[in-house]
């Protein structure tokens, strides 16, 4: 049967890979012995000392994810389902995306800093900057890609352009936005964290940039660890909620594939 | 009305945007210029062959470092598509990788690398693999049922299923990952040339930001964009050769 | 061997294996050495050096690579890219207390507490009502990066005027951008350095108030603000080109001595800077004495170890590295 019936099956080679990996690491920076590479277990013992503030730091940074990617979701997936089935608007604002899309988070941020300040409001709205392009591109993109065919019966039974977008687009586009949710996920904790490392006022990008500046290298690769876990959790969540969203579409595919 | 005009259109709207907020002075004039100080700045860019230089290595760097990250991130996807236990070992990395900034690991990379173009090969490199390998992965594990039927049907064995039907099915999408690593791409490489570069791009902006030469980092702003609007250009035209096909026949029920 | 290359390919080999068994050329009189370190002012006089070719008339064939940040310098160091470091004086030495080997072999310029002599500054803007340092109670205050000489500026000043660290609220801010939080109110007050500090100083809309200026005011003696610093095992292996550098070094400190426009021109040409924000830096660096000891570094280490900022207590002479 499918390897989505045992959850531990299903996860098993991820754990050896990264498992190796870590050994690896160990390994590596044990034999070279600089302080340069600190081995996994000195990294491990900065993460527990660290802990208490690294909890409530990196809280700060995924509260500002979150609020920036809530953001983009609710703009970004209308517009571009709405773009995507509205050919004339794309061709006006298709360009501008594909301009406004590669400007570094490292040069918004001093320009989000002039007009919203210091504080968690210009972070948050270089977060909703840089996770709306994949939501927006994705939805766009689907939409497209939707079979003709559906929309054809959707419009021959006399559904509005509205009750089109809704009830034919959105769940036709589903998978493929949910790559792009699950990108922008990533994206947005990211840039999360670079704006922080920029504009430090607190959150774990403050405490790499805190860390490396007096060479903390172990304190550093702490931080990174910690991130690197809070987004194994977030993407944990993520499969959960798309396994009961697209639950049509995997069964559709665990027929094809018997 | 023909497409550049439209563009054209759109990006009139983005300056008299962008001009009405320097007017308002919500922020004073001197932190964000008006239109034409920008323009005049990007002028003096654009007549400036030493420019043109630092402009062509970080198109070089972004271009390249896409190139390497798609031929290795639909490959290693072919490989998970095949072997689902390659996926399964490699999504955590994936998703860990994707939340990484290149910024955090600069330093340790300057350690192992260098200051030479191995950093920004791998700098960049990493910015664009994960995504590429994630969206090829997403697309080729979602074939319709019904060209896998018809791929039985002609006795295809895995491989030539996996080449010949699923991956043309997934080039669309795997296209749209890749449009989206090309910005991840120029991103890094600016990043990169910031923190550690003494030429390109994200060198002159770091440089005009340090000698607060305002109009100046707002017209190499302007010429990221202009970057990024070519990387998609370029994207798309690759695109357009093999997948044409998937958006002529979309475009002949539409109509 | 292979029988089925083809024989271009023979032939290209031959001449390779050729080239590399023919008797290398004499060795070059010159030493590589590559000197990596911030663009900043200071840095001027390592390149100029370069430039004149007084690092060639010491048998040194230098090259100069810009890197943009103090851990980059120190991982470029550590991982052998480059041979040799520049930075202001704290990086190294929190690099050092870290264990990371490496040593200051070279200083040139010092902050000597003259009353305009310093090189960095702390300054409020008016709007802040901050008119002292004992004002910046419960205020925010803008520096570069810590581990760096602004963040041991304001401990230092807040210390001597009975201001407790935790009740000033911090923000880390690029220089670039420290203007604009000054006048914007996101912050009260900043530390700064030049041209920055000119800047500021004369800009309308923020009539700043200058709090006071030195990283550790109270300093019985001078100590070194710029610093060239080696991977410890390296440095100690290669003593000689060490003293070649300094003797560089000294050469273009000489320049900047005996030609005052010098420096300002250079800074000019270099950082593209306005003649009009140039003429308004007051201050011109203080070249010294090259050769470091550990007086001019103990001012740091005992500043430094007031705020508990180290995590093991070092000496002076653990952090540099004495050429006689």
């Amino acid at each position: 049967m499918s390897s989505a019936a045992h959850p531990a099956r299903h996860g098993a080679p991820g754990a050896v890979f990264v498992g190796g990996l870590l050994l690896a690491w160990e390994g590596a920076a044990r034999a070279l012995g600089s302080p340069g590479l600190p081995p996994l277990s000195a990294v491990l013992a900065a993460l527990w000392a660290d802990a208490g503030e690294l909890v409530l730091q990196m809280g700060w940074t995924v509260a500002r994810a979150a609020a920036g990617f809530a953001l983009a979701l609710a703009v970004m997936l209308p517009l571009g389902i709405f773009i995507g089935r509205t050919p004339r608007v794309g061709q006006f604002v298709e360009p501008l995306i594909d301009l406004l899309r590669p400007l570094p988070p490292l040069a918004i941020v001093p320009v989000a800093m002039l007009f919203l300040g210091t504080g968690s409001a210009a972070k948050v709205a270089v977060v909703f900057y840089g996770a709306s392009f994949p939501l927006l591109l994705n939805a766009i993109d689907a939409t497209r890609a939707t079979h003709p065919m559906l929309v054809n019966v959707g419009r021959s039974i006399g559904l509005t352009r509205g009750e089109i977008m809704r009830e034919i687009d959105l769940p036709a586009a589903l998978p493929q936005i949910m790559g792009g949710v699950r990108l922008s996920l990533a994206i947005a904790l990211l840039i999360s964290v670079s704006s922080e490392m920029l504009l430090s006022t607190d959150g774990v990008g403050n405490y790499l940039m805190r860390a490396q500046e007096t060479f903390r290298i172990a304190s550093g690769l702490a931080g990174l660890l910690v991130i690197a876990l809070v987004s194994l959790a977030i993407n944990a969540g993520t499969r959960r909620i798309e396994r009961r969203l697209l639950a049509w579409h995997h069964e559709r595919h665990a027929l094809a594939h018997d | 009305m023909p497409a550049w005009a439209r563009a054209a259109v759109g990006f009139g709207g983005l300056l008299l945007v962008w001009q009405a907020i320097v007017l308002s002075r919500w922020v004073p004039q001197l932190y964000v210029p008006g239109v034409p100080a920008i323009a005049a700045a990007l002028v003096g860019l654009l007549r400036d062959p030493a420019f043109w230089h630092h402009e062509a290595l970080s198109l070089a760097r972004a271009f390249g470092g896409l190139a390497f990250a798609t031929l290795t991130g639909v490959g290693v996807a072919l490989l998970a598509a095949r072997h689902a236990v390659v996926a399964r070992a490699l999504a955590p990395i994936v998703q860990v990788m994707l939340s990484l900034p290149p910024a955090a690991l600069v330093p340790l990379s300057i350690f192992a690398l260098g200051l030479g173009w191995e950093l920004f090969a791998f700098i960049v490199w990493f910015a664009a693999f994960w995504t590429v390998y994630a969206g090829a992965n997403n697309a080729l594990r979602a074939s319709e049922p019904v060209q896998l039927q018809v791929a039985r049907a002609l006795g295809y064995g895995p491989w030539e299923t996996l080449l010949k039907v699923r991956l043309p099915a997934a080039t669309p999408e795997i296209f749209t990952a890749i449009r989206i690593a090309g910005a991840g791409c120029l991103m890094a490489t600016v990043a990169a040339e910031m923190l550690a570069g003494r030429n390109g791009l994200g060198f002159l902006l770091y440089d005009a930001a340090f000698s607060l030469q305002t109009p100046t980092m707002f017209a190499l702003l302007v010429v990221a964009g202009a970057n990024g609007v070519l990387m998609n250009r370029v994207v798309l035209a690759s695109r357009g050769r093999v997948a044409s096909w998937h958006d002529r026949l979309s475009e002949m029920a539409r109509a | 061997m292979i029988p089925t290359l083809p024989r271009a390919l023979h032939a290209v080999a031959a001449a390779a294996v050729l080239a590399l068994a023919w008797p290398q050329a004499p060795a070059q009189a010159q030493t590589a050495v590559k000197i990596g370190g911030l663009r900043t002012f200071p840095f001027l006089a390592v390149m100029h050096a370069q430039k004149q070719g007084y690092f060639k008339r010491e048998g040194l064939d230098v090259e100069v690579i810009a890197v943009n940040s103090g851990p980059a310098v120190v991982s470029a160091l550590m991982g052998g890219t480059v041979q040799v470091g520049y930075s202001a004086s704290l990086p190294p030495i929190f690099a050092r207390a870290a264990n990371q080997p490496v040593r200051i072999f070279s200083q040139f310029s010092q902050e000597t507490n003259k009353p305009d002599g310093s090189w960095t500054w702390l300054m409020a803007s008016e709007r802040s009502g901050v008119k002292t340092v004992k004002d910046l109670a419960g205020k925010t205050v803008a520096i570069n990066a810590t581990g760096a000489l602004c963040e041991l500026l304001v401990r230092e000043h807040l210390a001597r005027a009975g201001v407790p660290w935790d009740s000033v609220k911090k923000i880390v801010v690029p220089f670039p951008q420290t203007q604009a939080a000054l006048q914007l109110g996101n912050a009260d007050a900043a530390c700064l350095i030049e041209p920055f500090r000119s800047n500021v100083r004369v800009a309308p809309e923020i009539r700043a108030v200058e709090l006071g200026g030195g990283a550790v005011p109270g300093a019985a003696s001078p100590y070194a603000l710029d610093v060239l610093f080696v991977r410890e095992d390296w440095g100690r292996a290669n003593l000689d080109v060490l003293r070649r550098v300094n003797r560089g070094m000294e050469a273009a400190l000489k320049d900047f001595r005996t030609q005052p426009g010098l420096l300002r021109r250079l800074i000019a040409e270099d950082f593209k800077l306005s003649p009009a924000a140039i003429s308004l830096m007051k201050y011109d660096m203080e070249f010294t004495e090259l050769r470091v000891g550990p007086a001019d570094v103990r001012p740091l280490l005992e500043g430094l170890a007031r705020h508990k900022l180290l995590p093991a207590t070092l000496r002076p002479e653990d952090v540099i590295l004495e050429l006689k």
